[in-house]
């Protein structure tokens, strides 16, 4: 019996696409293409097909082993830990920015102050509970939320349509593609979402459908994302570039000249359950390729081990979330980003090869025999 | 003397009854002659029908004057004793357990056989509709404390060869008899096998009530939500036998417990399946909202006083402003004393005499509550609120321990951290119910994980021409329903 269902991982890969892209980074994008920035959201989409495109390729070929396995197969015991511990740096990259987005995200939104010792310290243990939970267990939870954080988000986007203008997104790319390659540059961070697929690998039944089941959620979301970037630069134009977290002052700024009596606040409640899912879904990962990349064999060990490194990265940019981006954007993490980002698939297509090879070198060992 | 084979000789039959009940004035042993042969009738004072006895038993053997022909024992049987529920038994297994249920034994002497006889003489409750479950439409009956009643209703409903009824026997002292009851051709196998298995391995001294057995059944005994079914009608047992789940039925009990058990079943009531499904499909929409409202509420309305004051309308903000002025009390300590309130005048309103309860009601609920608000202690808002919380807690009364308890960890949760803290335990909860299966059941199925078929018979519910399988959330072995 595989831990999930199909509809699960297209559930985990659709939440993994929407989390991270609207709070910091429509201002990241705002600030290099201006009224352009959901050109960079179109692009990035883009690159991120093609990458699920081969992920879902290699599915179809190998719909039973686990990422480890195929790793252990192909590449043996030290590559493999070194790309897990490359998978860990990543997926704790982005829980420490999501986990610094969700603080932000209260500041602004549900507390005029709140102390980040009692913000932190229960975020870890509801983090930590999930991580001691199996993915199976994530898997059905998100299901339940799944319907209510799509209310949510389209919810959050009908509010801002009354102020949206079509003029504030004309002209279409008139500073030339530079400045949105720039932004799709910097802000890849918030992409490379099929490598949820990859680390969910031989965790599902694959069947026929399953290639064109996640497809079809993945588009779903793409567009929304798409939708999403569009409206913000139809609502705030070149002003975007200041307004964080994009999610909730969207439709703040938009309809509600008021501080008091907000109404989309039930999209906030249901923004943070997202963000709080994303993290754990994470520091999943990252307990997985922690264990796979130490000698720790005890899960509990692993997990408290992650989680105090978590603990520490933010108390080290001590709930910065400026600094965090500043970080996850800079060339050299974009650059490590975006190698972590084609090389995995990479690999998983060179896996394909060698043991495509493999099996042309037995044919022929066969037929010499034969002879 | 649970291993010795009845004896030949009466007296020493006797003797060892005796010596098992230690002589007991209570234990009655009343000798006579059918046709010259010595026979004795052994029961216990009060428990079996002496009426019945004397009219049944001991009046025929006297007026006897024919002449024996043929075995003596069947003659006994089909011309002296003339009974519906007549047993032959061999040895004293079980005797003195059934001695104590209110059965009579007749020994004959130079027979090493005994006659059981159904003759006792306890009154059972009538049966009646369920105080906890009535119903607007549909079947009135309710179980009542006799296991062979409960057996009865529930066959009179499944006129069916593949009912089958497993009976046990546990508890040291008290031997009561618990009925595992499943369709044959419907249930899963593994799941009953297993239901039996855990039932055997009980090893305790007593069993006063089906809830004994709840506790043993439990598969996750640390936790504080209900994890196996419960009902008091036929025809809800009927009706969960029907898509696959097992009935256990105890002796004593008119609380026959059901497993696999899934949340949603809590939701769902009787009525919905009597009445027109768009009714249904409402009626279930509103008890989840009085979920919602019941576990949220208070927490929600401690968080925004406290914390989040921007997400309600000004006008809305500026009325509970105005009465919320003054009070001694934080808004956290305000809501928590009223709910503490509340729990105590339900507590105290379940034990008192009826009679008192009224007042109660009245002195609790209008003169407390009144004089509170009046002297300015707590405010109209926070009685409202926790009112309402109240009364949606019994839409759904089979869950209101658990959700009770769970509006207080909201309430806490909210008063110390807001939204953010109701976000974290709720999410919390949801994560640990999601982890728990009962009996191949997922708990939050049909949802988590999500079994489209079986979402027809959820929060939402089709018309009963549209459920044609069965429930898949339920293990089973026979998926048609309808049109198979």
């Amino acid at each position: 019996m595989k831990e999930l269902t199909e509809h699960q991982v297209c559930v985990l890969l659709s939440l993994s696409i929407i989390s991270i892209k609207f709070i910091v980074f429509p201002a990241l994008y705002a600030k290099f293409a201006y009224q352009n920035m959901y050109w960079c959201a179109v692009f990035s989409s883009i690159i991120d097909l093609f990458f699920l495109g081969i992920t879902l390729w290699f599915l179809k070929r190998n719909p039973d082993k686990t990422l480890k396995e195929i790793l252990l197969e192909n590449f043996g015991k030290v590559l493999t830990k070194i790309i897990y511990f490359i998978l860990f740096v990543y997926f704790f990259a982005k829980s420490v920015l999501i986990l610094k987005e969700t603080h932000n995200f209260f500041l602004s939104n549900l507390f005029d102050e709140i102390n980040w010792f009692f913000f932190i310290f229960p975020f870890l243990l509801l983090i930590g509970y999930m991580m001691y939970k199996t993915i199976r267990t994530i898997g059905r939870t998100v299901e339940i939320f799944y319907v209510l954080i799509a209310i949510g988000l389209i919810l959050g986007l009908i509010i801002p349509l009354t102020n949206f203008k079509l003029d504030n997104i004309l002209p279409f790319l008139n500073n030339g593609l530079n400045p949105v390659f720039s932004g799709v540059f910097k802000g890849n961070f918030s992409y490379g979402d099929y490598l949820t697929i990859i680390m969910l690998l031989g965790k599902f039944k694959v069947t026929e459908k399953t290639s064109s089941k996640i497809f079809k959620y993945w588009s779903l979301t793409t567009i929304l994302v798409i939708v999403f970037y569009l409206t913000y630069a139809g609502v705030f134009n070149v002003m975007g570039l200041t307004q964080n977290p994009a999610i909730s002052k969207l439709p703040l700024n938009a309809s509600f000249p008021a501080t008091v009596s907000r109404l989309d606040w039930v999209t906030i409640i249901i923004w943070t359950i997202l963000l709080i899912f994303q993290t754990g879904v994470y520091m999943i990962f990252c307990l997985e390729s922690f264990i796979n990349f130490t000698s720790v064999t005890n899960k509990s060990v692993g997990i408290f081990i992650v989680i105090t490194l978590l603990f520490v990265s933010a108390l080290a940019l001590y709930l910065n979330l400026e600094l965090s981006v500043k970080i996850v954007t800079s060339n050299v993490f974009a650059i490590i980003t975006i190698l972590m980002q084609v090389s995995i698939p990479l690999l998983l297509l060179i896996s394909e090869m060698i043991k495509k090879r493999r099996c042309n070198n037995n044919d022929l060992i066969k037929k010499s025999v034969k002879e | 003397m649970e291993d010795e084979k009845i004896k030949k000789k009466l007296q020493e039959n006797i003797k060892i009854i005796n010596d098992n009940f230690l002589n007991s004035k209570d234990l009655i042993v009343k000798t006579f002659n059918v046709c010259k042969t010595k026979c004795a009738i052994v029961y216990l004072k009060g428990l079996a029908d002496v009426k019945v006895i004397s009219e049944f038993v001991l009046k025929p053997a006297m007026e006897n004057k024919n002449k024996i022909k043929g075995n003596f024992v069947e003659y006994i049987k089909t011309n002296i004793i003339i009974f519906p529920e007549i047993e032959e038994v061999q040895d004293f297994k079980d005797m003195s357990t059934d001695i104590t249920k209110g059965k009579a034994f007749v020994f004959l002497d130079g027979y090493n056989v005994a006659l059981k006889l159904e003759v006792d003489s306890l009154k059972e409750r009538s049966i009646q509709e369920p105080p906890t479950s009535a119903v607007l439409k549909g079947p009135r009956e309710g179980f009542v404390e006799n296991i062979k009643t409960n057996i009865a209703l529930v066959k009179k409903i499944l006129s069916t060869p593949n009912l089958k009824v497993e009976n046990l026997k546990v508890g040291k002292q008290t031997n009561t008899i618990i009925s595992v009851m499943f369709l044959d051709n419907i249930a899963e196998p593994e799941i009953v096998a297993r239901i039996i298995e855990r039932i055997k391995n009980i090893n305790i001294d007593g069993v006063i009530d089906s809830y004994y057995v709840a506790q043993f059944l439990e598969e996750h005994r640390e936790s504080i939500f209900k994890q196996v079914g419960s009902t008091e009608k036929p025809d809800v047992v009927a009706a969960k036998l029907l898509e696959g789940r097992v009935a256990i039925l105890v002796d004593g009990s008119p609380i026959v417990l059901t497993l696999p058990f899934m949340l949603i079943e809590d939701l769902q009531s009787g009525d919905d399946y009597y009445g027109q499904h768009s009714h249904a499909k409402l009626v279930r929409v509103i008890r989840f909202i009085s979920i919602l409202i019941t576990v949220l509420l208070p927490g929600m309305y401690i968080a925004i006083q406290l914390y989040h004051y921007k997400a309600i309308p000004l006008n809305f903000l500026t009325t509970i402003m105005n009465t919320t002025t003054g009070l001694p009390l934080t808004p956290f300590a305000e809501i928590l004393f009223v709910l503490i309130l509340f729990e105590v005048l339900y507590e105290a309103s379940l034990r008192m005499p009826k009679y008192l309860g009224l007042a109660l009601s009245v002195v609790g609920a209008l003169i407390l509550g009144d004089t509170a608000v009046k002297a300015g202690l707590i405010s109209p808002p926070s009685v409202m609120i926790v009112a309402l919380s109240g009364i949606t807690l019994y839409t759904v009364p089979e869950q209101a321990n658990q959700l009770s308890l769970l509006r207080f960890l909201n309430t806490l949760a909210g008063g110390i951290l807001g939204f953010y803290g109701m976000i974290l335990i709720n999410l919390f909860i949801i994560i640990y119910l999601n982890d728990f299966d009962s009996y191949g059941s997922a708990y939050l199925a049909p949802y988590a994980p999500r079994i489209k078929e079986d979402l027809k018979d959820a929060i939402s519910k089709v018309d009963i021409t549209n459920m044609k399988k069965r429930p898949k959330s339920i293990p089973h072995k026979n998926d048609i329903r309808q049109g198979g």
